[in-house]
């Protein structure tokens, strides 16, 4: 009785390990903005709530932030240039809504495009 | 012909066109967007996300594009609605200067403040950049020092008729034609950016006006978007899986 309890612990706690490891949804950033520097990367939730922020600076197109994993796949991005000093919103695949990510899967964002004025 | 007469009519256009767009929007925003509606404006979300830089970034603003010169009254009407917890800040600010482009540090303003029973304190307050020799993208590197403070008793929900004056070296609050705070102000130019801000709240802001005696020098009623909204594109490239693959890099760059 006793062994097949012990078998039955390690079985439920090896189910929940394999069913909890590997499902996060990490994203990274590519800056290709021209020449301003991107100082800091916010990922907020539908209620304008941050919930990641990357604090590298980007200074050089091609440059990449490290992967971090955002709580909620659906959600919006917000950017701080250093050269403006101004914040920009991120519009994701032409969208300036939330934009959904696909679940459990490491993603790269290019930003581009800045307007200035 | 056709093409030069075209041409031309392009020539004298496009500047015209240029200076449309220009002149449409009289604001800049931070954070949260506004939503426009019955000829005002409200934010649609009450918490901000603080970007740790100058004050304002610090909140949901709207900071006016242009500088004001030399403001003698500022008038709006304003409602403070659904407070998401406390304390639930306003600032009305003035007098921004901005160190480089929008670099916003150097501001004065009246803060509102509030918690959960209603809106309690109103102060006259001063903000810049603590350590001027530091980046200007240093974090964390700003004060803010209260000049005046005053107890006020508002109710959230309730749109009041507010009233900056500056009178030589005095400031002064007015909230439905009654004063409640007034100040010896230090500020030596009072011209610069206008703007509104709040956090843990929302507002709803009509009628600004600001004048320079009895000039209207800057009005907005919100009949139409007059908020710039900066922004940037971005695409999903690819997984973490494939740009490990150099191929698939390679196919990324030449596109």
């Amino acid at each position: 009785m006793k062994k097949v309890c012990v078998i039955l612990i390690f079985a439920i706690a090896a189910f929940v390990f394999v069913g909890c490891g590997d499902d996060e949804t990490a994203v990274r950033w590519r800056k290709n903005t021209g020449g301003d520097f991107v100082n800091q990367i916010k990922w907020t939730d539908e209620s304008n709530v941050a919930k990641q922020t990357w604090s590298e600076t980007l200074t050089s197109d091609g440059e990449r932030t490290g992967f971090e994993s955002v709580p909620n796949k659906t959600g919006k991005g917000f950017a701080f240039f250093q050269d403006e000093g101004d914040e920009a919103q991120i519009n994701i695949n032409g969208g300036s809504g939330s934009v959904t990510l696909s679940e459990g899967e490491s993603q790269e964002l290019e930003i581009s495009g800045y307007t200035k004025k | 012909m056709i093409k030069k007469k075209l041409l031309i009519v392009f020539i004298i256009f496009f500047p015209v066109m240029l200076f449309s767009q220009e002149s449409s929007h009289n604001w800049r925003k931070m954070g949260s967007p506004w939503i426009f509606g019955n000829s005002k404006i409200q934010l649609q979300f009450p918490h901000a996300n603080s970007w740790d830089y100058y004050e304002l970034s610090n909140y949901n603003s709207l900071i006016s594009l242009k500088e004001i010169n030399k403001p003698s009254v500022i008038e709006f009407s304003m409602t403070i609605f659904d407070r998401s917890k406390s304390p639930a800040e306003i600032l009305v600010s003035f007098a921004g200067k901005n160190e480089y482009k929008k670099w916003l540090y150097h501001i004065y303003g009246i803060k509102i403040e509030g918690n959960f029973w209603g809106i309690n304190k109103a102060s006259f307050i001063h903000s810049d950049r603590k350590n001027k020799t530091l980046p200007l993208s240093v974090k964390n590197n700003v004060f803010v020092d209260k000049i005046k403070c005053e107890k006020i008793s508002l109710k959230y929900g309730k749109t009041y008729n507010y009233r900056i004056e500056f009178n030589e070296d005095k400031l002064i609050l007015f909230i439905d034609n009654e004063k409640v705070l007034e100040s010896v102000s230090p500020i030596a130019d009072n011209s610069g950016h206008i703007g509104f801000s709040a956090r843990n709240v929302k507002l709803a802001i009509d009628n600004v006006r600001v004048k320079k005696g009895e000039k209207v020098v800057f009005e907005d009623n919100f009949d139409k978007d007059s908020i710039y909204v900066r922004t940037v594109k971005a695409r999903i490239v690819k997984s973490e899986d494939e740009a490990e693959d150099p191929a698939a890099e390679e196919v990324n760059n030449k596109n």
